[in-house]
């Protein structure tokens, strides 16, 4: 079986409203990161691979396995949906136990895995906890565990690290890559953070479209000479805002730095060419796709 | 192990604790209640034994030529089309046909009929026969629109005659040989508890077949690989199972309690439980079905309401009589007496069609809550919210 997931020439409609347009993704073993604002698709593809949504045109398959064998795609994904809970009343332990039935897992296989992933997401000692009464954080790692309960080959991630704290964010990337080194896990989001700190391989979805793919040291060599930082006085932001696409700004007294994306360097004040990161690399894509960015407002 | 844990989640859900106690609450008030005193034997010489029915013709011939006579002249009929009163007025081609229908029972003409407001003594002719005149009143019934005096077994009330020791004493022999005391007691508590049970298992079925919308487990579920049919059936046996235990308590509880009134009795030991399987089983069965497909596809509490209605009407039928109220597709089946068990006998067959209507009812529609269970699993069905024009609002799709 290969590990890989074609996604060829999909299409996906609500109604009048395109959500997915043309979709063509190639993703293989290991972490790939599905960035885009809200809106722009992502979990409509991501429902799709999981069978919760039908495409209505194109081809998908998972691990050579096409889309609508729904039982075969079911047996080899994990899915930790977005926005996701449990039966409050039952434990941490009864949670898992219910959908490793539901999963068909045979009875000593799945204590076997569940006693590993609940050490694994360090939630060994909540075991006997209500899942009614677990943190934010606690849900989402048991969330992890139900997605990798029956041993997926694929793990679909949708906005996991959304309403996290910091430490429970980066306890929460290392969880994933740790878990892709044995499959393909594809994380949805619209944090360039969590890309940044986990992914190899991305793609920038933009209103249902692929706007582009490849690796994230490519994404960032794109965007290098098109960064800037510029010192302006505070009157002059306004200006500075509605000229350019600005992805970050630090305030000192009377004068601001901006930093900016821009094909060439800005003709304003104290200029200097920055090295990009990620997010200076993700807007730049977006604008250079023709994409509406609004940097530097709010 | 699954059908275990669906279990589990109702047995400790606040619905079922409300349904046990409704329940219970039926039985001791209502057939408890009505198990102060045995049955008495009866007594020579007594000043009246009560009314029965009889299918005596010329009786039920009469009362029913002088009863159509009547409402005849006051141009309004009483109908009971679902259960409730229903004055009907016909208009002059069926009016007509009223007036032919009474000359053919009686020979009075149209004109001698409406020649005087009141109609002395109504004789039949003499060539009418019972076949004949039974014919008759299905064709007035039909006239009326259903549901009218002249309907079926309605009939046989213009034939009410009192009863004698003889008769009091056949109907007594009945209820201690043929009925072994416990199967006359096992129908009454069957018609209070049937009234409950088909609608009081919607609210538990609801909560159930609603709980993975409302807790937001819907996606874990879904994207597991277990076939719709068999996690539907599995939920569905689950609550079936779960739904019978106060039954079994009530059931146990009545059989003891009648056991009490008739200490050293010789009875039908499992007389109250097969009752109860057999007659409350498919009530459970259904108000359980329709709570879980009508979840299903309209989400929300839509289930309470499509059952209630059923039920409401149902119950409504069920008040033209309490003896033997059993028709083929009658939900609730009424028969509030220890007596009559030759009118229940004699509806045996129409008793077994309706149970076994209802059971195959139910397993079909869980069968059709499988497949619309499958169509939202994978995205082809979002549910129909009738407070959002259609739309369920905990399903719209983003992209």
């Amino acid at each position: 079986m290969e590990d890989r997931i074609e996604i060829r020439n999909v299409n996906k409609f609500y109604g009048r409203k395109q959500a997915l347009k043309n979709v063509n993704l190639t993703i293989e073993r290991g972490m790939f990161g599905l960035l885009g604002r809200n809106g722009a698709g992502k979990t409509t593809l991501m429902k799709t691979l999981v069978t919760l949504h039908k495409k209505d045109s194109g081809s998908i398959t998972v691990c050579g396995i096409p889309v609508e064998s729904a039982k075969e795609i079911r047996a080899i994904t994990g899915y930790l949906p977005q926005d996701f809970n449990m039966y409050p009343s039952m434990t941490v332990w009864e949670s898992l136990d219910y959908l490793g039935v539901l999963s068909g897992m045979e009875r000593k296989l799945k204590r076997e895995r569940m006693e590993m992933l609940l050490k694994k997401v360090n939630l060994t000692e909540q075991s006997r906890k209500k899942v009614g009464a677990l943190s934010g954080g606690m849900r989402r790692r048991l969330g992890i565990a139900q997605a990798l309960l029956h041993d997926p080959k694929v793990l679909i991630v949708d906005e996991p690290t959304a309403g996290l704290d910091p430490e429970e964010r980066i306890r929460f990337r290392n969880l994933l890559c740790e878990t892709a080194q044995e499959r393909i896990v594809i994380l949805s989001t619209h944090i360039v953070g969590d890309i940044e700190a986990t992914c190899e391989k991305i793609a920038v979805m933009n209103e249902g479209e692929i706007l582009w793919q490849g690796t994230v040291e490519r994404l960032l060599r794109e965007a290098e000479g098109k960064v800037f930082t510029v010192q302006v006085e505070n009157r002059e932001l306004l200006r500075v805002k509605e000229q350019y696409v600005v992805t970050g700004m630090v305030a000192h007294g009377t004068s601001t730095t901006v930093r900016l994306v821009a094909e060439k360097m800005p003709g304003l004040g104290q200029a200097a060419e920055a090295e990009p990161n990620v997010e200076d690399a993700y807007i730049y894509c977006l604008s250079s796709h023709g994409c509406e960015v609004m940097g530097g407002e709010g | 192990m699954l059908f275990l844990k669906e279990c589990r989640k109702i047995l400790f859900s606040f619905p079922f604790v409300l349904y046990f106690i409704a329940t219970a609450a039926m039985y001791f008030t209502q057939f408890d209640s009505d198990c102060d005193e045995p049955l008495q034997k009866p007594v020579e010489g007594m000043e009246s034994y009560g009314m029965t029915v009889k299918e005596i013709p010329e009786l039920v011939m009469n009362g029913a030529a002088e009863s159509l006579v009547e409402e005849y002249l006051a141009g309004s009929y009483q109908t009971y089309p679902y259960g409730f009163l229903k004055n009907v007025r016909l208009k002059e081609k069926d009016r007509t046909r009223m007036a032919q229908i009474i000359e053919e029972l009686t020979g009075i003409t149209k004109e001698e009929l409406e020649a005087s407001e009141e109609y002395g003594e109504v004789k039949l002719s003499k060539e009418m026969t019972y076949e004949n005149f039974k014919e008759r009143m299905q064709e007035a019934d039909r006239i009326l629109g259903g549901g009218s005096r002249y309907s079926g077994n309605f009939l046989l009330q213009f034939s009410r005659v009192p009863k004698t020791y003889e008769d009091a004493m056949e109907e007594y022999e009945q209820f201690r040989q043929r009925d072994g005391i416990t199967g006359a007691y096992a129908r009454l508590y069957c018609d209070y508890l049937g009234i409950v049970l088909s609608i009081l298992p919607v609210f538990p079925a609801v909560f159930l077949a609603g709980m993975d919308e409302r807790t937001r487990m819907e996606p874990l579920v879904y994207c597991r690989k277990i076939l719709p049919l068999k996690l539907v059936f599995t939920r569905y046996s689950a609550l079936i199972a779960v739904l019978h235990l106060p039954v079994v308590f009530t059931a146990v509880l009545a059989h003891i309690r009648v056991l009490g009134l008739y200490p050293g009795a010789e009875v039908k030991p499992f007389a109250i439980f097969l009752y109860a399987l057999l007659w409350l089983s498919p009530n459970i069965l259904t108000a359980a079905a329709v709570g879980m497909l009508s979840t299903e596809l309209f989400s929300g509490f839509a289930g309470i309401l499509v059952q209630g209605v059923w039920w409401f009407f149902s119950v409504m039928a069920g008040t033209q009589g309490l003896t033997g109220m059993i028709g083929r597709f009658t939900l609730v089946m009424r028969h509030n007496n220890l007596l009559g068990s030759e009118i229940f006998e004699a509806e045996w067959e129409t008793v077994l069609f309706n149970r076994v209507f209802f059971t195959v009812f139910s397993l079909a529609a869980v069968g059709v809550t499988a497949v619309v269970f499958e169509a939202k699993r994978r995205g082809r069905y979002h549910g129909f919210s009738f407070s959002h024009g259609g739309k369920n609002p905990r399903r719209q799709s983003e992209p």
